[in-house]
């Protein structure tokens, strides 16, 4: 009967324990993430590509984030699209972008989301919390504001880095 | 009786043993690897450095450009930055880190692109930080003697990259990003590093804070990009 007893005891121990202080080793996994996603580049649109009746030349970016495995980001994006104007004046386009979540595309480009602000740089004041969308890869990088898809950037001068 | 007694004695005892027996395995079965192990779990640790530390948790993140002070006009980068502790991190002064520094001056001048893996990170949290829980500083040192990587080759030598950023906003402003090429091995500190380019950031965002966790709850939805001169 004591024997009994005991073994009781000793499983009704183990599993209070367990319960009390559960296993946390994968936090520190979902802290690291899946992947990092590092640029700086620069490229020159085909002929005709255009925003908002703005003629787009070239355009440059710098971009890091962090996407965990559940999907959550971290990270900026910044991209400058230099143009001309229905008048023919020189125009400097400015996206600011906070990443809030990712992912990884089997094609080596990532997809990132979050909220953005748009400067037309035609001296109107800028609009903000506009939903961001960026697909960036080697090739390249296409972004979204508020719903419009800006023509794809196509990449000829420095880095984009999915690791 | 006496040696009923001894008996009595002896069985409590082993019954007492054997419940601290239980309850150290029971500890064992709990205790994930790493715990153990003496491991650093970012999420619950957020401690705030005071200086930059090679040692203080932290991620950091960016993207945006830099005016380059050059002859005969000034040079515009775009620069895009990671870094983050590595997994199993250990707290012993060596600041290991993974990441990226890609770095891309827009004209034709010699040694005008950077594309170099993080190894090494000092971080320092704001004591204040933003609603948003960022800012901060923090050193990330690339390494460029690894295969596939891109540094200038003038002057001749360079091993390594040193970039200092602050993040002293949620809009980007007063935010700083400065870049120099370092002579001597990729380490937390490097000591022989050129003049520095860069300075406070042109456009874009510097992102400093203690873990992945701390997210953007509130982003910015007011105006922030400043105007641009070409």
């Amino acid at each position: 009967m004591k024997r009994i007893l005991s073994a009781l005891l000793a499983t009704v121990v183990v599993l209070s324990i367990a319960v009390v202080f559960p296993r946390q080793g994968n936090q520190a996994e979902a802290v690291v993430g899946d992947s990092i996603v590092t640029g700086a580049a620069a490229g020159v649109f085909p002929a005709g590509a255009s925003f908002n009746s703005i003629e787009l030349a070239g355009g440059t970016f710098g971009l890091g984030a962090q996407i965990s495995s559940t999907g959550a980001a971290n990270g900026t994006i910044e991209a400058q699209f230099t143009g001309t104007s229905l008048i023919g004046l020189s125009q400097w386009i400015t996206i600011n972008g906070w990443i809030t979540s990712g992912t990884s595309n089997p094609d080596g480009s990532v997809t990132l989301n979050g909220t953005s602000t748009l400067d037309m740089g035609d001296g109107t004041p800028p609009t903000g919390g506009l939903a961001l969308v960026v697909n960036a890869g080697p090739t390249g990088i296409t972004i979204t504001v508020g719903g419009t898809t800006l023509p794809t950037l196509p990449k000829s001068d420095g880095w984009v880095i999915n690791e | 009786m006496r040696q009923h007694r001894l008996v009595k004695r002896i069985t409590r005892s082993r019954a007492l043993c054997s419940i601290a027996a239980v309850v150290v395995v029971a500890f064992g079965a709990a205790l994930s690897s790493s715990d153990a192990q003496g491991r650093v779990d970012p999420l619950a640790q957020q401690q705030a450095g005071t200086q930059l530390s090679p040692d203080t948790l932290g991620i950091a993140t960016g993207g945006g450009t830099v005016k380059v002070t050059a002859v005969p006009v000034d040079i515009v980068a775009s620069f895009g930055i990671n870094g983050k502790r590595p997994p199993g991190f250990v707290q012993n002064g060596t600041g290991t880190a993974l990441g990226r520094i890609n770095y891309d001056k827009h004209a034709q001048v010699a040694g005008r692109h950077v594309n170099v893996p993080v190894t090494f990170m000092q971080v320092e949290l704001s004591t204040n930080p933003s609603p948003n829980g960022m800012g901060g500083k923090a050193q990330l040192i690339g390494d460029c003697t690894q295969a596939g990587t891109e540094c200038p080759s003038q002057p001749p030598g360079i091993q390594s990259v040193l970039v200092y950023v602050e993040d002293n906003s949620d809009t980007g402003a007063n935010d700083v990003f400065r870049i120099s090429f370092c002579t001597d091995a990729p380490s937390a500190s490097p000591a022989t590093c050129g003049v520095a380019e860069g300075g406070a950031i042109r456009t874009g965002q510097i992102q400093i804070r203690a873990s992945s966790s701390g997210g953007s709850p509130a982003v910015p939805t007011h105006a922030s990009a400043p105007r641009l001169l070409p």
